[in-house]
């Protein structure tokens, strides 16, 4: 892969004006978003409007897997949401296979449903449990007119290259167990082979060894297949293992994206740093080092972050605060074959 | 906790308008007209008409309802058209025999359905379902039939209480409460069960809560477990579920005063309706919805203060 | 190397769909048969009454007057002679059918708003629930008896129809609560992605949701209904004589109670087993929704119960004995399987043991035994649990209380939760200090304050008064640890209390546990799934499969090289690396699934699943001490380490 290309948007650039040019280099993104904003609860009275998101952009290419990481709070899942038209944007733009999604109708998006699909994080809750495996995985081709036998040759296909067998078609949910229930839910996203599929936390609430299995099954896919994937994560190790790229999110915002290798292995944003030396490794001689650099990086938590300030938001939490930092977000800038938003990264 | 109150008070003149209204259309939905009821079968067609403009009958409906509405706002709940009594001034009087026994059956039933609960809900096993069966069945039976029970064996039998008939409290205290014994249970026993149930179901859960646990692990005695912490959980359905417990004995109690002729507001309804005197239909339920609606509030406040969470709705 | 993805193992054998072959679940308890079989017979006897009644309902025979039971009229005869079967099953008829009428009309008015108000959002919902809140709050009878007399009190159908339009309002808002929460569920928002319209997501996927919930609502309000009726009946609004009613048969009975009291049984005894079977009917198709909950509840709690010493011991502690060791501990479902066998741990003062494994190892139950807190459906079958040389296993209730909080305290794993959100923080924490140390008011406050800052809180003046909902997940997490200190307690247990936070959190608050058994010296026993969670913050490790320990040893042993081939299968399935390892193409995956309790093998629990498995491990397994003193209960144990470090494929 060539990561030059695949660094991301190109600083300054921001974004071409919705839907009203094709650039040759958009079209070979499969999925483009930028200058994504989302904000929750404007308009309901005595409530504070949130910002979840505030000018994210990415792209990702066809074949390719991109990681998007953060805490709780970082705004990861309303990224997704907002891709997969569960949440609406209050700005910038979401375009796939150069065509404009950011405010298509139910309508619309129904059409689309072969090109865009996902996988959810719960295994027990994503998948009907009114209706068989079979049903369930027909119903995105119901929304093509595909019905009947080829509906049931495309499940048949679909469920088998997630290693279950032709069986489970005729079974509900509640007759297996969560990595298979999560295979399933893979297989609901492959069957009409989509150009790009988003998965939300797709292994975060499966057991160590199960998710190794679903892990493996997604690399296969992911070395076989062309699908361009957004792979939503809180957790550094998995995303390390599966993503060839990574975006690391704080409080809506972009700190940094790179490739997956250089991101996890040398951090060059302080929060990037800190989730690094933070992610817990079973090996005492490693966490012992990586103690190390915590109790070096973080600075004493206090409270309910705040919202809205002009600074970075990172700026509270962050050991080389100064002043310009408290004062003016820092832009994402262009740094060794990356993006870090931070003023004083090297 | 203004906002919530606002809010809550709002709703409830709402509620009283959306009655009023409705008992207006109701009322005018009537076959025939007062005029025809009141002059009787031999009345000529010009008699009926010239009664019917006297009373007002013939004006648009909009006309008579803002009418109506602007006396009501100012207090004045018109005459009975039967005999001309002022029914703001007999509901007033009858209001407080309804009400009493209402809040007495809402208490007794309170602490009654709480007791049970809470005995329900510690000892569990074969004692739980004993209880679960009997507020089953009590809360089916009929509190008319039950009444009519209650009369033949305490009052007729034993002899131990009046069967009907009501005695206000400033006559006698002892006496007042003799008269409304009988009632006051017919009424109370459902209600109860339903209490328990929902108590029992409430401390359950709460006793389940990982607070609860936490507590626990740090080596809280069990009384204060349950009977504080608990109990507090659980008392916020519970106290929902007696505001619903008082518009359902509110409205039953219409019915008992039947039975065991109590001067109160459903004594007021049924003579109002078996003699077609609208007015009156229309005052009882004014004030009927003005006294439920009231006491929701009171409980809806309650509430709020008991679980802060809830204000935020 | 690249493992091809395997064929994931044959889904459990195809169980039916529940309810399709077998009896549903609410007629298996014995008020759903009464309230179901009742209210059929009835229904049967109603329909066919012209048929079978000995007289027409309105026969009279005025020289039989009164009459009690006789062989010419089973329940006898009223004040005008007519015989009481008949009429009570003409009345009968009319009765469940306008009952049915009112519970029909009420969802037929309230399942399309509740579909719509749930799918629509905000203002939709805001709408339809005011009027709800309106409706629900009209007192019903007298709204009722109002429209009684505008049309008078014969059409019952009518009545019970505008009952229907009253009671939606209760339907929708019992109904609307359960819609928002299905459509809250993911797989809703699956089939939104799937590109499935509003009205399909309603119908196939909301509705079927809400069937239990509309079976219990409508045997409640049919229950309602037929009170509702027989009372306006009784008061003489219902239909007009000489057409029977139960409300008007007791309203005559009640005249002649003095006369003839018996004939105040038959008609009330019908109409309450109506009711009573309607309700019960709603009950138990309740219950079969809550099946869980009830079967717990026919188990009175259990004390533990031990094969240890009957008594406690005295309570002098033994010097130089570990501050925690627990032998042979057994813990079962109550009258049913084992859950945790032949659990020995020992732990030292100022040491941190961790307990890892997967879900449903055992490692949770095994915490909580320590604590006494056991739920009441398992118990511990045998095994002793000294603590400061005081055997904890067989105490009752009374006599652990005085140590919890004392001696031993927990740490949980949700902190939203486990503090009470009606208080503020600075409530709970002082009522703990002055329970434990007995001092006023101030000097709690100020205590707590010191607490606050003892777990690292910066501004712990404002987090008094802070509410539990109004912190963040690691500062209510430092707040539970504050409690948990709070009675000073030598033995800490905290099962999995990182899970739910983030994870520079969970980085912080691990810190927080170091530092606190550096300052305090109290011993931890850390329960988790996380092996990083391990390696962090523990000096010793107990590794746990399907109930019993595999490999245990000084956390830096067992992680670093793993003897048993499970320890080392976790590790190689575990996708964090240091920074200097090497991404692998694919995770060592095991296959299989862990055996449920009650399916254990005699032999090694992990044999199934195990690459090196063989034929001697199908005999019972001991944990036996390896050469550098961790415990491991593999037969082949020795012989793979040899292979390893030979450099053949190992467990490592």
């Amino acid at each position: 892969m060539n990561s030059e290309q695949q660094a991301g948007p190109v600083p300054g650039d921001r974004g071409a004006p919705e839907g009203s040019f094709v650039n040759k280099a958009f079209a070979e993104q499969a999925l483009t978003v930028r200058n994504l904003s989302v904000c929750y609860g404007s308009g309901r009275w005595r409530q504070q409007p949130v910002t979840a998101v505030e000018d994210v952009s990415f792209d990702i290419a066809a074949g390719e897997t991109v990681g998007l990481v953060g805490e709780s709070g970082s705004g990861k899942s309303t990224v997704a949401k907002a891709v997969l038209g569960l949440q609406r944007p209050s700005a910038g733009s979401i375009t796939l296979n150069g065509r404009d999604i950011t405010h298509i109708s139910v309508r619309q998006r129904r059409a689309m449903v072969t090109e865009l699909r996902a996988v959810f994080q719960d295994p027990f809750s994503s998948l009907s449990p009114f209706q068989t495996v079979g049903q369930t995985l027909a119903e995105p081709l119901r929304a093509q007119r595909i019905v009947d036998g080829r509906a049931r040759e495309l499940a048949a296909g679909a469920i088998t290259s997630v290693g279950l067998p032709e069986e489970a078609l005729s079974r509900y949910p509640h007759q297996f167990s969560g990595g298979q229930r999560q295979r399933i839910a893979l297989a609901r996203a492959l069957v009409c082979d989509p150009e790009a599929i988003v998965m939300d936390e797709p292994v975060s609430a499966l057991d160590l060894s199960t998710q190794a299995q679903v892990l493996n099954l997604l690399a296969e896919l992911r070395d076989r297949h062309r699908h361009a994937v957004l792979f939503v994560a809180h957790d550094l190790g998995v995303v390390r293992f599966l993503c060839q790229r990574v975006i690391v999110l704080y409080r809506g915002m972009v700190m940094e994206a790179g490739t997956a290798a250089d991101v996890t292995a040398q951090p060059k944003h302080p929060y990037s740093v800190a989730l690094t030396a933070a992610a817990p490794v079973p090996r005492p001689a490693e966490q012992a080092r990586r103690r190390a650099i915590r109790q070096a990086v973080t600075v004493q938590g206090g409270g309910r972050p705040e919202q809205g300030n002009a600074g970075c938001p990172f700026a509270a939490r962050c050991p080389s605060a100064t002043d310009v930092c408290r004062a003016q977000r820092p832009p994402l800038r262009a740094l060794d074959a990356r993006l870090v938003a931070c003023h004083h990264a090297r | 906790m203004t906002g919530y109150l606002a809010r809550r008070a709002f709703l409830a003149l709402v509620t009283v308008l959306v009655a009023v209204v409705l008992s207006f259309l109701l009322v005018h939905l009537t076959p025939g007209s007062p005029g025809q009821l009141i002059l009787g079968a031999g009345a000529t067609k010009a008699q009926v008409a010239a009664k019917n403009s006297q009373i007002g009958w013939n004006q648009p409906l909009l006309t008579q309802l803002g009418r109506y509405l602007a006396s009501v706002a100012r207090g004045n709940l018109g005459t009975s058209i039967i005999d001309g009594h002022s029914i703001g001034g007999d509901l007033l009087q009858r209001l407080p025999v309804t009400g009493l026994t209402a809040v007495l059956a809402a208490a007794v039933s309170a602490v009654a359905g709480t007791g049970l609960g809470l005995f329900a809900a510690t000892r569990r096993g074969a004692v739980d379902r004993a209880v679960d069966t009997a507020s089953g069945v009590a809360l089916s039976l009929p509190a008319f039939w039950t009444g009519v029970l209650l009369v033949y064996v305490l009052s007729i039998k034993a002899g131990l209480l009046p069967a009907t008939g009501y005695v206000t409290p400033a006559q006698g205290l002892s006496e007042w409460l003799k008269s409304i014994t009988l009632p006051v249970i017919a009424l109370a026993i459902p209600a109860t069960a339903i209490v328990a149930r929902t108590a029992r179901a409430a401390l359950i859960q709460a006793l389940r809560e990982p607070h609860i646990q936490m507590l626990r692990s740090l080596g809280e005695a069990p009384w204060r477990l349950l009977l504080i912490h608990a109990l507090r959980s659980a008392s916020v359905p519970v106290v929902s579920v007696l505001g619903v417990q008082f518009v359902a004995l509110f409205s039953g109690s219409v019915i008992i005063e039947n039975l065991f002729g109590l001067p109160g507001l459903g004594q007021a309804a049924s003579n109002a309706i078996t003699s077609y005197d609208f007015p009156a239909v229309e005052g009882v339920v004014i004030v009927a919805s003005l006294v439920v609606v009231l006491v929701n509030l009171l409980l809806d406040v309650l509430v709020a203060g008991l679980d802060p969470r809830v204000r935020a709705r | 190397m690249s493992i091809t993805v395997e064929r994931a193992e044959a889904p459990p054998a195809a169980k039916p769909p529940a309810g399709r072959t077998r009896l549903p679940r609410f007629l298996r308890r014995p008020g759903g048969i009464f309230g179901a079989g009742w209210l059929l017979l009835l229904a049967l006897l109603s329909a066919t009454a012209p048929l079978w009644r000995p007289y027409g309902p309105d026969a009279q025979h005025l020289t039989g007057r009164l009459h009690g039971p006789s062989p010419s009229h089973w329940l006898g005869t009223d004040d005008l002679g007519r015989d009481i079967l008949t009429r009570i099953f003409t009345a009968s008829g009319p009765a469940l059918l306008a009952a049915a009428l009112s519970v029909a009309v009420a969802f037929a008015v309230a399942i399309p708003l509740v579909l719509a108000a749930a799918e629509y959002g905000h203002r939709v919902e805001r709408l339809t629930s005011r009027c709800a809140d309106v409706i629900l709050a009209l007192p019903a009878t007298i709204i009722l008896l109002a429209l009684i007399g505008a049309v008078g009190g014969g059409d019952t159908y009518l009545i019970m129809a505008a009952l229907g339009v009253l009671m939606a309002s209760v339907v929708y808002r019992t109904l609307l609560g359960v819609a928002q929460g299905l459509h809250h569920r993911l797989y809703v928002d699956a089939a939104r992605v799937d590109g499935v319209g509003p009205a399909r997501i309603g119908i196939r996927y909301v509705l079927p949701g809400m069937a239990t919930v509309t079976a219990v609502q409508a045997s409640q309000l049919f229950a309602a209904s037929i009170l509702i009726q027989s009372g306006l009946a009784f008061m003489g609004f219902g239909p007009a004589e000489p057409t029977p009613s139960w409300g008007g048969m007791i309203a005559t009975a009640s005249k002649y109670v003095y006369q003839d009291p018996w004939i105040m049984v038959p008609a009330g005894v019908v109409l309450a087993l109506t009711v009573i079977a309607a309700n019960m009917l709603g009950d138990a198709l309740a219950a079969a929704r809550h099946d869980q909950d009830h079967k717990r509840r026919r188990q009175p709690p259990r004390r533990a119960t031990a094969a240890a010493p009957t008594c406690p011991q005295p309570e002098s502690a033994v010097p130089g004995a570990p501050l925690l060791e627990v032998t042979d501990l057994s813990l079962e479902l109550t009258g049913g399987p084992r859950l945790v066998t032949g659990l020995t741990l020992s732990l030292d003062a100022g040491r941190v043991l961790g307990l890892v494994g997967e879900s449903g190892c055992g490692k949770t139950l095994t915490a909580l035994a320590l604590l006494g807190l056991l739920p009441p459906e398992v118990s511990s079958a045998s095994g002793s649990i000294r603590f400061e040389g005081r055997e904890l296993a067989g105490m009752g209730e009374r006599q652990l209380r005085p140590l919890r909080g004392r001696e031993l305290a927990m740490i949980p794993q949700d902190p939203m939760v486990a503090l009470d959100p009606l208080f503020t923080v600075g409530f709970q924490l002082a009522a703990q200090i002055r329970r434990f140390r007995r001092v006023g008011r101030k000097e709690a406050t100020r205590m707590a304050i010191a607490q606050l800052e003892r777990v690292g809180i910066g501004d712990p003046a404002r987090v008094l008064r802070a509410r539990p909902y109004e912190l963040s997940g690691g500062m209510a997490q430092r707040v539970t640890i504050a409690l948990a200190l709070t009675g000073e307690p030598r033995l800490l247990i905290a099962d999995e209390p990182t899970t739910a936070l983030d994870v520079t959190v969970q980085a912080e608050i691990l810190d927080l546990l170091r530092r606190l058994v550096e300052e305090t010296g109290v011993a931890v026993v850390i329960v988790s799934h996380d092996m990083g969670v391990i390696a962090d913050i523990c000096d010793e490790v107990a590794v746990m499969y399907a109930g019993h320990i595999v490999e245990q040893g000084p956390a830096a042993e067992v992680l670093e090289e793993p003897r048993h081939p499970y320890t080392g299968a976790l590790l190689a399935a575990n996708p964090h690396l240091a920074g200097d390892q090497a991404v692998p193409g694919r995770l060592l995956t095991i296959p299989g699934q862990v055996p449920a309790p009650g399916g254990w093998p005699t032999g090694c629990r992990f044999a199934a699943r195990c690459r090196f498995a063989q034929e001697r491990c199908n005999t019972p397994v001991e944990l036996a001490a390896d050469a550098n003193g961790t415990l491991v209960r593999c037969t082949r144990a020795k012989e793979l380490h040899e292979l390893r470090t030979a450099g053949r494929p190992g467990p490592g």
